[in-house]
């Protein structure tokens, strides 16, 4: 769909197989990201986010997990036909993953610097100037030394005495900087970060943030950032996709995305924040809570909470459709508005034309003046705008 | 302002605590002071470890202070004298939804045990008393037979708040409320808590660590630092015209949900120190970009710089 994607994933479905129940967690999501970009996949708990980016990496528990339908293609190659050996050379090489948790996703027996060196070790080949493998200790020697500079990349200080420190001997902001730098080590193409700071503390989360955007500028890499938090989108995405019960609701560049939401529930969502630059006395409130993915409603997803609904939307599941060229919506009414609007559009810039030819054809102007003028009260409007009446 | 129904001075809460085998004293709350009136609510920001939930259990004598007074229209909450008043005229709202109900309890019961304890109702009143509770917070009666695991999070969040209201208090510590729910069920429990202070005339001491849910709830806001509150002023006056370098910091630090903005950037260093041997002079004096020799030496005066605007800082 897009060539010069770097990841693309297709009609993806990660169904959970859980007694005789089947948790449709991820169902039908597509959506690209283009090399050094940021897209952010917005949602609350449950809608899906985090399921999707572990699809990527085939890292969903199975059983109950299975990817059902769909395809990745990371540089044009599905990784859904690769095997686990091939997917482990993928990992931590051509893309890698930044957890929320950074204490529960570091080993805490190992040393930071050893976890680090682990993945430089199995994914990078040392060979010298003919081609031919380098001796044990010198490999070890270079990897070490790779750490180090890493470490000292993502701000870790003294990092030659830090990588024989354990992870519970660092602070949380500290634990995010091994992690991030563990991610980066092998100069993945794709970085997925999962709440990348949503356990750290405010001025610390500041930090990571500002951080992992300086390293994404030095490393060329793309990011697929999950999270629940508005404002950090605003801050580091370039694309946002939001999703709501399993499926992409919305999905369009950030600045388009912000100014003209055009799906219900990312009007909602953006209308229920409180903002420290704004005062309101009352929140917007969406009503109800998220539907249980075992039991989605025919319809629309959002249906039942949305305070636009029809009968269509709760009869069947509106296709996400891009209305421009990068902004799409899964919404029967926001489509259907968005058209009406562009065929007005449409017929108004036709009478234009009309107009302009009638005025440039001198004696003939007044008679195509005239025919244009049974276009009715729109066109004249258009045509008093456009003699700048 | 009218009349303080709380009254803070010099709060302090040391905990002993061990650190590589040697006893150390870890200042959880280090000499707070304020006031809350009737019907006002008092935010506390602050990051982990700040001693922001320590300062509200304290308040509630939920747990004993290592100095210090809390008065409660004017008699002491820690008086053992006073204590069955205490704990019907204030109450907490927990952060955790799923830890703070027992799961083995039907929600009738829960809501409607403080009635049993108190004396406030008996038999059938309790019923109905527990009807009208679950309708305050936006439940249905049907509901008050079910257990807790039946409810979603937001839901909870609100059987939560019915159990705290029971007793008809006046003055309700509300500890992280919405930090453990979505962003769609945020606003819903933050209405309400709205609403029912408007119906009820409650006074909120409300803790959050998120800057957007406290300015949004508050009246007056407090950010505390290291045991302490380094700067009180009013909801507007604090996001607007920050005097202390770490309210800006922290000001700063809150991404704003629109591109189109964009701000001065005021970015911290380091993290928050431990609580065990801070540092000797002012609190934040490690990671102020203002920091000078003073700083280091001593501590600064909490005072009230401007009316109602109260920081402890030498560079304002």
């Amino acid at each position: 769909m897009d060539d010069q994607a770097l990841l693309s994933v297709e009609g993806l479905k990660t169904y959970f197989f859980i007694d005789k129940d089947v948790y449709r967690a991820v169902d039908d999501v597509s959506f690209t990201i283009r090399p050094k970009r940021t897209l952010a996949l917005v949602g609350e708990s449950g809608s899906g986010k985090s399921v999707s980016a572990s699809s990527i990496l085939q890292i969903v528990p199975d059983p109950p997990g299975k990817i059902v339908a769909g395809t990745i293609r990371l540089e044009g190659e599905n990784l859904l036909d690769k095997t686990e050996n091939q997917m482990r050379k993928i990992r931590g090489k051509k893309i890698s993953m930044i957890f929320q948790e950074p204490m529960t996703s570091l080993n805490p027996v190992f040393k930071i610097g050893k976890q680090i060196e682990e993945a430089i070790l199995l994914h990078q080949d040392f060979v010298d100037a003919s081609g031919k493998k380098l001796p044990k200790r010198e490999v070890k020697k270079l990897a070490r030394q790779q750490t180090i500079d890493m470490l000292a990349a993502v701000g870790i200080p003294n990092p030659a005495q830090r990588i024989n420190d354990y992870p519970h001997q660092l602070s949380g902001g500290m634990r995010q900087r091994v992690m991030i730098a563990m991610a980066l080590v092998c100069h993945p193409k794709l970085i997925i970060a999962d709440e990348p700071t949503s356990a750290l503390d405010v001025t610390v989360q500041a930090q990571i943030r500002k951080l992992l955007r300086k390293l994404q500028d030095e490393f060329d890499t793309a990011v697929l950032l999950i999270t629940h938090d508005l404002g950090v989108v605003a801050e580091n995405a370039h694309d946002v996709a939001v999703m709501y019960g399993g499926q992409i609701v919305e999905i369009a560049p950030v600045d388009e995305i912000f100014a003209r939401p055009l799906h219900p529930y990312t009007q909602g969502l953006m209308l229920s924040i409180p903002r420290i630059d704004k005062d309101e006395q009352k929140l917007y409130v969406i009503e109800g809570t998220v539907p249980n993915p075992a039991y989605f409603p025919p319809g629309c997803r959002f249906a039942l909470r949305c305070p636009k609904a029809q009968p269509r939307c709760h009869a069947a599941i509106p296709e996400l459709v891009y209305l421009t060229g990068d902004h799409a919506v899964r919404c029967f009414i926001a489509q259907e508005k968005y058209w009406t609007v562009s065929e007005s559009l449409v017929r108004e810039s036709a009478v234009v034309e009309v107009v302009e030819e009638g005025l440039d054809g001198g004696s003939e102007a007044v008679e195509v003046l005239n025919e244009a003028l049974d276009g009715g009260s729109e066109a004249v409007e258009v045509i008093e705008e456009v003699l700048d009446v | 302002m009218s009349k303080p129904l709380i009254q803070v001075s010099e709060l302090r809460k040391y905990f002993n605590v061990r650190e590589d085998g040697k006893r150390a004293t870890l200042k959880a709350v280090d000499g707070v002071t304020f006031d809350i009136a009737e019907r006002e609510t008092l935010g506390l920001v602050g990051e982990s470890g700040c001693g922001k939930t320590t300062t509200g259990l304290l308040i509630l004598n939920l747990i004993k202070p290592t100095g210090g007074e809390v008065l409660f229209e004017g008699s002491s909450v820690f008086d053992p004298k006073n204590k069955k008043n205490i704990r019907r005229n204030m109450q907490i709202i927990f952060q955790d939804p799923y830890a703070s109900l027992n799961p083995r309890l039907r929600v009738a019961d829960i809501v409607g045990e403080p009635l049993v304890i108190h004396g406030l109702a008996k038999g059938l009143a309790i019923d109905a008393r527990v009807k009208q509770l679950l309708g305050y917070v936006g439940l249905s009666a049907h509901q008050a037979n079910r257990f807790p695991h039946e409810f979603s999070g937001g839901q909870r969040q609100r059987i939560g708040i019915a159990r705290a209201l029971a007793v008809e208090p006046r003055f309700i510590v509300c500890d992280e409320p919405v930090s453990a729910l979505d962003v769609s069920v945020q606003s819903q429990v933050l209405n309400l808590l709205k609403d029912l202070q408007d119906e009820l005339d409650l006074t909120y001491l409300f803790i959050a660590h998120g800057l957007n849910v406290i300015k949004h709830v508050s009246d007056r806001v407090g950010v505390m630092y290291l045991g302490t509150v380094v700067e009180m002023a009013n909801a507007s006056d604090i996001y607007l015209k920050p005097l202390h370098p770490y309210t800006k910091a922290l000001m700063s630090a809150i991404p704003i949900p629109d591109p189109s903005v964009t701000r001065e950037r005021v970015l911290l260093e380091g993290s928050v120190p431990s609580p065990i041997d801070p540092p000797a002079g002012c609190v934040f004096s490690a990671r102020c970009p203002k920091a000078t020799d003073q700083c280091f030496a001593a501590r600064p005066l909490y005072h009230e710089y401007l009316p109602d605007h109260w920081v402890a800082c030498f560079h304002v």
